[in-house]
């Protein structure tokens, strides 16, 4: 992640982090499936129209990190699935470490101020 | 995104074009199925099912802006968006084949000619010479406050050699005919050259060499290089050519070369592509002031056309020392530019004439647009339609640019093959002495300028006949506009002056073209009125080459004029016989001379054009004895020397007096030329030697037999002696008759270049006849084209307006008066059209007064004649739909909804 991004791409680029790593986790699933998981972990907190994880989920498809296939659903409806390719692990390792060392700057960076 | 995620992101959404359809059904699934979920789960939660799904709805957020956002990341939505414009277009084309018809021959017409023209313009203007650096090469010239003369006399020639300034590889070039001799005797063209000739104009050998600089002196031997096509005729392209001899004019010439194949085109003169190639081994110390050949130069690094002329000042003053009197005090040399020697004053005709298509294609795009913003009119629900459904203004015009790109598109590839076909059948059949267009305009054809040419014009029509009807549609109301019924969508006030105006400017267009045109046709008229001085028909004329050692005295060549004259008049079918060294419009040689027992303030009393003839040259060609008499038989060698004036001699130099009384010697005191006093014996009639439009130069006749020596073996090396033969029948069928009579006569010489003295006029007014016609054409097609147009602003205008004139005439008005209302609106639009046309044609005409001959460029017999004939035209395309209106059915028309 560099720095000097416009919003958007932010937001773009940390959606796209949040679904690559709930494939990461959960496995193959389909839109509907991966929006309910990042409203749960999020606590509702992260007010997102769903529709945009489709977005979401065609970046990182052209960028070859996630593949999808078609299956059943649990209500027996055709639907596509997403899974994370071996591509896209090395990208979610990547880009997690680049923000556990930002989260680390940060923290550090907060409790010296506190501290001065 | 780095660059790599770029790229990456680019090669998918590649893929994804190809699969465009598949993937939107897959995505809209998709995204269906989710808020399907969602709204199963609000039920589940007690929602009812309807707002259960609104809910849904709005969690999901906006259906349709994500379906545009994937749209936008996937594929190429602009590339796609003008596809599907593109594909649109076709289809609403294959909806109106007639409409489209129209539209395709208009624009078809219009960019055709003007491809047609820019194919000529193409290869005479802009199409280089093929020469190594063809625009560096210059001619030498002397300039005096006359004009310029492009050619030069062998002492110019080499003062220009020494002092050449800023002008290098000064060469000499003269093409002329010459018997080859041993064997079946033949006639070829020999191009006399310098030895610097070859290579200034990078002509390449394929075997052997040519001329060294010794071998281009007087005594330098008798050599000659061979040209390509000649070899290969003659020769079978055997290489032991070289080193053999060859009997040129009696002389045997060894054969140092042969030439690679070499383009002469541009500077070859009518007898056609030098066979051989002679030195021409001018004298460094001549004396000799005739001029007659060229001289040509490259301009040194760095120079211009002006500094080198200026260069050659030093070389006027050397001239004049050596030569005192021999330069006028206010002549002086200069170079002009050789290419725009070679392409003559054709420059200035042929701009005429793209500016002609230009307004042809202006009037056509004019037509279009009009025929447009029709079908913008009945279109205008579908578009209103559209911009309600959220297709913006700028989508909107994008969509009618694309239209008009498409029947541009069309109307562009069919104006390429009517253009580049036509202007080829239209050169095969009449190529109008155009330089570089090759034999019957074959040079002319389909290269990459023409290409790209035809494709900015098509562009460039697109947008002035799109833009029109799309600005126009894009202004749309659109609440106004689906409130409205039917096809009774109200053009509006507006609408239909943007019409109008359209009309009237192609009106306008059209009627300055047509005076143009008229000028031109007047000019065409008059001078075919000119008298010409003689009488071309059964005339036929011919030449044959008398270079070589046995015509080197005046006698010798009389001999054979007079020997040959006689043969001829023994035939039946023969009228009269004679020969010339020139024949009028193939120009003569201009000498000067003085009237003897007259006080001279300089050198000479004038100049003339001197013509050696033989007895029986005036009856031959018919011209007019006023005074006097002609020559005979008896003007040989050992008469008393006799020369006879033309009427503008006569009248320039004997305001009052008699010639007849008088003596003139020509060219007195000059070596070579000069010759003894004559009498003057008669007076004849003027001829028009070069142009017709010129006025005749005085002129001097003598018996070849009484010129000096000296200067009838030079002539007879210069110019080919021509026969002239009167015929009773038919003038061509005697053809070989006559060149079998003249061969006994002359002891086996070959005779060559048969024609009748009728083309050879035709000839002289082919360049100006075929730009007359070509802008007759386009004139006739401005007309038609402009007819159309008001044709159709009128039709529509009723059509448009049937109900309110079913109201006028179910309220009583008499049908004529709704007739006559219509032609009065429909006239108005066209009259401000011809008024327009006045006002510019008035202001633009003088731009080719330099065209005409005896019309004024506001001349008002046209000016008066094009504005009715435009206006009556405009009247008959005005009748039908006034006819058309008067006989309106109140009833149906007001029942039309």
């Amino acid at each position: 992640m560099t720095i000097g991004k416009g919003r958007a791409d932010v937001l773009q680029g940390t959606l796209d982090l949040m679904v690559l790593k709930t494939l990461a986790v959960l496995g193959p699933q389909h839109g509907y499936g991966i929006a309910r998981r990042i409203e749960q972990i999020s606590d509702d907190v992260l007010q997102l129209n769903e529709g945009t994880v489709y977005a979401s989920l065609l970046r990182l498809r052209q960028q070859r990190w996630i593949a999808a296939s078609w299956g059943r659903s649990e209500n027996n409806r055709r639907a596509r699935f997403y899974t994370i390719t071996s591509a896209g692990r090395r990208q979610l390792a990547a880009q997690t470490e680049d923000w556990e060392r930002i989260a680390g700057v940060m923290a550090r960076l907060l409790r010296l101020s506190e501290d001065a | 995104m780095t660059p790599w995620r770029r790229v990456v992101a680019l090669v998918s959404r590649l893929r994804d074009l190809r699969d465009r359809r598949r993937l939107e059904g897959e995505a809209e699934q998709e995204l269906e199925m989710h808020i399907e979920l969602l709204t199963s789960q609000y039920v589940r939660a007690g929602i009812a099912p309807g707002e259960a799904r609104r809910m849904a709805r709005v969690k999901f957020g906006g259906v349709g802006q994500i379906k545009e956002s994937l749209r936008d990341q996937a594929g190429f939505p602009m590339l796609e968006s003008i596809i599907e414009d593109v594909r649109y277009a076709v289809r609403g084309i294959l909806k109106n084949p007639g409409f489209v018809l129209v539209v395709v021959l208009t624009l078809g017409v219009g960019i055709g000619a003007n491809t047609a023209i820019f194919s000529v313009v193409n290869t005479v203007l802009l199409e280089p010479l093929p020469y190594p650096e063809p625009s560096r090469l210059v001619v030498l010239q002397t300039t005096t406050p006359q004009g310029a003369a492009p050619v030069a006399s062998p002492t110019k020639f080499n003062v220009w050699r020494e002092h050449g300034g800023a002008v290098q590889d000064v060469s000499a070039y003269r093409f002329n005919v010459a018997n080859l001799t041993g064997g079946e005797p033949e006639q070829i063209v020999a191009g006399s050259v310098t030895a610097d000739f070859f290579r200034l104009f990078g002509a390449a050998t394929a075997a052997g060499r040519t001329f060294s600089a010794d071998e281009d002196r007087p005594n330098g031997g008798r050599v000659a290089v061979l040209g390509h096509g000649f070899w290969q005729r003659r020769f079978g392209g055997a290489e032991d050519v070289v080193g053999g001899t060859l009997s040129i004019g009696g002389d045997a010439h060894t054969v140092l070369g042969v030439l690679a194949p070499f383009d002469t085109e541009a500077i070859q003169g009518p007898e056609g592509p030098p066979d051989v190639y002679l030195p021409f081994q001018i004298d460094p110390n001549s004396a000799m002031h005739g001029h007659f050949f060229r001289s040509v130069g490259r301009l040194a690094p760095g120079a211009s056309v002006e500094s080198a002329s200026a260069s050659l000042q030093p070389a006027a003053d050397t001239f004049r020392q050596r030569f005192p009197g021999a330069l006028g005090p206010e002549a002086s040399f200069s170079v002009r530019s050789f290419p725009d020697l070679v392409v003559g004053n054709v420059r200035s005709s042929l701009w005429i004439l793209m500016a002609a298509v230009t307004f042809v294609l202006l009037i056509a795009c004019a037509n279009v647009a009009n025929l447009l913003l029709v079908r913008a009119t009945t279109r205008k629900r579908e578009l209103a339609l559209r911009a309600a459904l959220g297709a913006g203004r700028r989508r909107i015009v994008r969509l009618l640019l694309t239209e008009g790109l498409v029947l541009s598109a069309l109307g562009g590839a069919l104006g390429l093959a009517f253009g580049t076909l036509g202007i080829r059948v239209l050169l095969a059949f009449n190529p109008g002495n155009i330089p570089r267009i090759g034999p019957e305009g074959a040079a002319v054809g389909l290269d990459w300028r023409v290409l790209a040419f035809t494709v900015v014009v098509s562009l460039a029509t697109s947008l002035v006949f799109g833009l029109f009807p799309a600005l126009r549609a894009s202004r749309t109301d659109l609440t106004e506009t689906l409130k409205e019924s039917g096809s009774r969508t109200g053009s509006g006030f507006r609408q239909q002056r943007a019409r109008a105006v359209l009309v009237v400017s192609e009106v306008g267009l059209a009627l300055v073209l047509l005076v143009g045109a008229a000028l031109f046709i007047r000019t065409f008229v008059n001078l075919r009125a000119v008298d010409p001085g003689f009488d071309a028909r059964q005339v036929v004329t011919m030449n044959m080459s008398l270079a070589s050692g046995r015509f080197d005295t005046a006698a010798a060549v009389g001999e054979v004029m007079r020997a040959g004259r006689e043969r001829l008049l023994t035939l039946p079918g023969v009228e009269e016989a004679a020969s010339a060294c020139c024949i009028p419009l193939r120009g003569g040689l201009g000498l000067p001379f003085v009237i003897e027992g007259r006080p001279l303030e300089g050198p000479f009393h004038g100049g003339g054009s001197f013509t050696p003839i033989s007895a029986g040259y005036f009856e031959a060609f018919g011209i007019p004895l006023v005074r006097g008499r002609t020559l005979t038989d008896q003007d040989d060698a050992g008469a008393p020397p006799v020369a006879i004036i033309n009427e503008t001699l006569a009248r320039q130099f004997w305001p009052d007096g008699d010639p007849l009384a008088d003596r003139i010697t020509v060219a007195k005191g000059t070596p070579v030329l000069g010759g003894p006093p004559r009498q003057i014996v008669g007076i004849v009639g003027d001829v028009r030697a070069g142009r017709l439009e010129r006025e005749p130069a005085p002129t001097m006749y003598v018996p070849w037999a009484q010129i000096p020596d000296a200067h009838s073996a030079n002539l007879v090396g210069m110019l080919p002696l021509s026969w002239i033969v009167r015929t009773r029948g038919a003038p061509l069928a005697l053809g070989e008759t006559v060149q079998n009579e003249l061969r006994a006569a002359s002891g086996g010489i070959p005779v060559a270049g048969l024609q009748s003295m009728v083309d050879v006029v035709a000839r002289s007014t082919a360049r100006s006849d075929f730009i007359m016609l070509l802008l007759s054409v386009f004139a006739g097609a401005a007309l038609l084209l402009a007819a159309i147009g008001i044709y159709g602003l009128t039709a529509y205008s009723v059509g448009q307006r049937t109900q309110e004139i079913g109201i006028h005439l179910a309220m009583g008005a008499d049908s004529d008066r709704v007739r006559n209302l219509v032609i009065r609106q429909g006239m108005a639009v066209a009259l401000a059209g011809v008024a327009l046309g006045i006002a510019s044609a008035y202001g633009l005409s003088r731009l080719i007064a330099g065209f005409l001959f005896e019309v004024a460029p506001r001349d008002p017999l046209v000016f008066a004649a094009v504005p009715l004939l435009l206006a009556a035209v405009a009247l008959a395309g005005v009748w039908l739909p006034a006819r058309r209106a008067a006989r309106v059915e109140p009833a149906a028309a007001l029942r039309l909804e």
